[in-house]
């Protein structure tokens, strides 16, 4: 990789961003990158607005937070408002969703809850779902290296059914980008 | 050794204690520390250690200096408004002279201020929240990777020189994970705290030739008093002016007798520089990115980055900013270090704030604008 991924991940409290945000840099750390991954979250336990972000990069990381994103998922919209403009100029946009709103030419719509609902039928892992579609429209890691670091990361009863939501986060991550 | 890993902040505390022979925590969690907490209590049973949620913060540190008593090596972790209260056990514990150590990762206050946000501000509160001339260690991590080896080092400092040590984390550093490769200079070396000598009559607080008097656990065997007054070598309270100013002068100075081996900093290219920045903790990332960017541009810039905060390294600092046009000190607070600087460099140098007090990290960004505006 001879490039530095800068990520940030908006939704709120309790949607699992934080966990998406910690695979994919356990993922990145795997393929031999450094790389800073951290949050930002209010006093709420939930229900509040949650951002995560992730930088990756073959150089050291000193500066430990991102100013232009080059990525950027939203899963619910809270407050994305406040970080698009931190877009970079040809920054992707991942937009759980619909909207009529003007956003940037890089955008990819992706129904990322509605995937979760009705093809895994387990709205709980419309986070991992978020993890494939990263993965199939950025490549920013391989989808071998994202699929070990998920499964690290998911308890063993609920394995089957994340790498069923990984799969087909990839595979419309994969649609949503050969569609643009 | 050799090992990589994706490692918190704050998880990396933990582990840097246990590998310095920690096995007793007693806390109450508080964002931005609660994750120390968390993986104690998953950790210590583990190993046959201790963890107890306590009611509040005083009787958290009441419970470390406890079962520091007994021999064990004992740690807690808080923010801001635990730290606040644990004020007057940490002072009780530098006049009994009990091994302790306190992480405070520090978020923005006063009182409770913005709990998910970072700050500075506890600088000074951490050398002087408790009353009383008293002897303390501090000591600021800026990586994970530091927070794991500091951290070993302040229990070891807490065991040989009977003294509470803090740990100044700050939210961006105890939140944040990053990949962390392990190197042989990483490896945390046990040290634990001197014993009363066979054959030879034990007063609790003998005033020995290295000013550190040796502890007897709880149950050795050996009769102890300890107390937060002030007391003469046999634990027992005095108010003799003369071995007052005696113990005082120990007590406090123990710390300055063995100064060269507590103090530590870090420097970037301070050499050649011609403007340095001094920073800890995360800030001294930022600063560290500046000097990265402004070098690349030709700029004469440095870092001198206080590893050890307390004792303040005034010889070290002293000597790095010799001869430089200017130093910058930002820091996540109205001004607190900087008055250390401006104290150890005694007006051989102009001294220049950059504070940022919204919550947010002093960005490279910031730092470079200053210098800019500042030529």
């Amino acid at each position: 990789m001879n490039k530095r991924w800068e990520v940030r991940l908006i939704g709120t409290g309790g949607q699992g961003i934080v966990t998406v945000s910690i695979i994919l840099a356990n993922a990145s750390v795997k393929e031999g990158n450094n790389v800073v991954q951290s949050q930002n979250y209010g006093p709420e336990v939930r229900g509040g607005y949650s951002t995560a972000y992730v930088i990756a990069s073959n150089k050291s990381i000193l500066y430990p937070k991102i100013d232009s994103p080059n990525v950027m998922m939203v899963m619910s919209d809270t407050s994305y408002k406040k970080y698009l403009p931190e877009l970079a100029e040809d920054g992707m946009l991942i937009m759980n969703g619909h909207t009529e709103e003007t956003l940037p030419d890089k955008v990819y719509f992706v129904p990322i809850t509605d995937i979760a609902h009705d093809k895994v039928k387990r709205p709980i892992t419309a986070n991992i779902v978020s993890l494939g579609v990263i993965v199939g429209i950025t490549g920013m890691v391989s989808e071998k290296t994202a699929l070990e670091a998920m499964e690290a990361a998911v308890p063993s009863r609920a394995l089957e059914i994340n790498k069923k939501a990984f799969a087909l986060g990839l595979e419309a991550g994969k649609a949503a980008l050969e569609n643009k | 050794m050799g090992e990589v890993k994706l490692l918190q902040g704050n998880e990396a505390c933990v582990f840097g204690a246990l590998a310095a022979g920690v096995r007793f925590f007693a806390g109450y969690p508080i964002t931005p520390s609660t994750e120390i907490a968390n993986i104690f209590a998953r950790e210590l049973p583990k190993i046959g250690g201790k963890f107890m949620q306590m009611e509040d913060e005083i009787a958290s540190i009441g419970a470390v200096i406890g079962a520091s008593c007994t021999g064990m090596k004992a740690i807690t972790a808080t923010s801001g408004p635990g730290f606040s209260l644990m004020q007057e056990n940490i002072g009780f514990a530098a006049e009994a002279e009990i091994p302790c150590v306190i992480i405070n990762v520090m978020r923005f206050g006063p009182s409770t201020g913005l709990p998910t946000h970072p700050s500075q501000a506890d600088f000074m509160q951490s050398r002087w929240g408790t009353h009383g001339d008293h002897p303390v260690i501090v000591i600021a991590p800026y990586t994970a990777r530091e927070a794991y080896r500091e951290t070993g080092r302040a229990v070891n400092f807490s065991e040989k020189y009977r003294v509470p040590v803090i740990i100044l984390m700050d939210e961006i550093l105890g939140h944040l994970r990053e990949r962390v490769e392990f190197k042989e200079e990483d490896i945390v070396k046990e040290v634990n705290r001197k014993g009363p000598e066979a054959g030879v009559p034990f007063f609790p607080y003998e005033h020995t030739d290295d000013w550190i008097p040796p502890f007897a656990n709880f149950g050795s065997g050996y009769r102890c008093h300890i107390t937060g007054l002030i007391h003469d070598r046999t634990g027992f309270p005095t108010n003799n002016p003369e071995i007052v100013d005696q113990v005082m002068r120990r007590m406090n100075g123990k710390i300055d007798k063995h100064i060269d081996e507590i103090c530590r900093i870090s420097t970037v290219d301070v050499e050649d520089a011609e403007i340095v920045i001094v920073a800890f903790g995360s800030v001294a990332r930022s600063a560290a990115e500046v000097v990265r960017i402004m070098r690349s541009m030709g700029k004469k810039i440095g870092l001198i980055r206080p590893v050890t905060l307390w004792p303040f390294p005034d010889r070290e600092i002293k000597k790095a900013a010799e001869g430089k046009k200017a130093i910058i000190v930002p820091e996540m607070n109205l001004g607190q270090m900087v008055r250390e600087v401006i104290r150890t460099i005694e007006g051989e140098t102009p001294v220049h704030p950059l504070n940022r007090i919204d919550g947010e990290l002093i960005t490279p960004r910031d730092i470079i604008d200053f210098i800019e505006e500042m030529e």
